[in-house]
């Protein structure tokens, strides 16, 4: 997968964890939005395991050791415009 | 604690420049009823809230509302890029400019700095969830404002997701409110503040 077709993976998959997260904050007792939201969170951790070992890290530690600290030199959020 | 995660909730990718509406939607970062308002003030009304699953919704829906300061963040910061003098003048960007270049300064569309005067921290809970439910509902119309004002899809798709997440939010602050009612005396639910009078006082006068 490209760099891009993963990142926007990866978004909509931590949206849909956020949202099941926020969802069980107020239905703590919930059993089909608790299995769904840990079938989310493997997805989001294998899918955030492929990203940071092929375009860099999303976390700080994530930051797979090559020699150099990429956490800072690889783009930030903001700075990916339309030319993607 | 929190822990920083490199990338925007929702994607900002905007093609063209305008200064114009740089300008307008810097409101939503700095403003009244802005991002960093709506952060400021559940982050901060969590400490009093007596019941867990609102310190929840406070918690959670503060950390997201940091993710749209930088989404907002992002909008402005593409749509002041490689803007020339007479782009700014003629977009009416000039008096933010002259204070802060392109830099991302934290104000309200009519220029007043950010303030914690427009937010509520009244250390009771049915005080504290009502200014939350209001604070939602202010910052939809203002996304539905900032739509009016807008025609570039590039902008109105990550802006039109800002205004959904409005809704949903207020959603949560709604379970928040009849979760705690449940817990109130149902006769009164003023008979006592559960954040002051540990659920058990009365207040005085009563």
């Amino acid at each position: 997968m490209s760099k891009n077709e993963l990142m926007k993976k990866i978004q909509a998959l931590s949206f849909a964890l956020l949202e099941t997260n926020l969802f069980l904050d107020t239905h703590v007792n919930n059993k089909e939005a608790l299995d769904y939201y840990y079938d989310i969170k493997d997805k989001l951790g294998r899918l955030t395991e492929e990203y940071e070992e092929n375009y860099g890290p999303i976390t700080a530690s994530g930051t797979v050791s090559d020699g150099e600290w990429s956490w800072v030199l690889e783009e930030w959020p903001w700075q990916s415009g339309a030319e993607d | 604690m929190w822990i920083y995660e490199k990338k925007l909730q929702y994607p900002v990718k905007i093609k063209n420049p305008n200064a114009r509406l740089a300008s307008v939607i810097i409101s939503q970062l700095g403003g009244p009823d802005g991002e960093l308002g709506a952060a400021t003030r559940y982050l901060n009304q969590r400490y009093s809230m007596p019941y867990r699953e609102a310190v929840g919704i406070l918690t959670d829906v503060g950390s997201e509302e940091l993710g749209h300061c930088e989404m907002i963040a992002a909008i402005i910061y593409q749509l002041t890029k490689n803007l020339t003098p007479e782009e700014i003048i003629a977009g009416g960007f000039d008096k933010y400019f002259v204070d802060h270049t392109t830099g991302i300064y934290p104000q309200a569309a009519s220029g007043v700095p950010f303030s914690t005067g427009g937010i509520g921290v009244k250390g009771d809970p049915i005080a504290d969830l009502n200014e939350d439910l209001a604070a939602e509902q202010k910052a939809r119309v203002t996304y539905d404002n900032i739509l009016r004002l807008c025609d570039d899809p590039d902008v109105r798709d990550p802006i039109k997701f800002l205004r959904q997440r409005e809704v949903v939010h207020y959603q949560r602050f709604g379970d928040a409110l009849r979760l705690t009612q449940d817990r109130l005396d149902s006769s009164n639910f003023y008979a006592f503040n559960p954040s002051f009078d540990n659920g058990k006082g009365e207040c005085r006068g009563k």
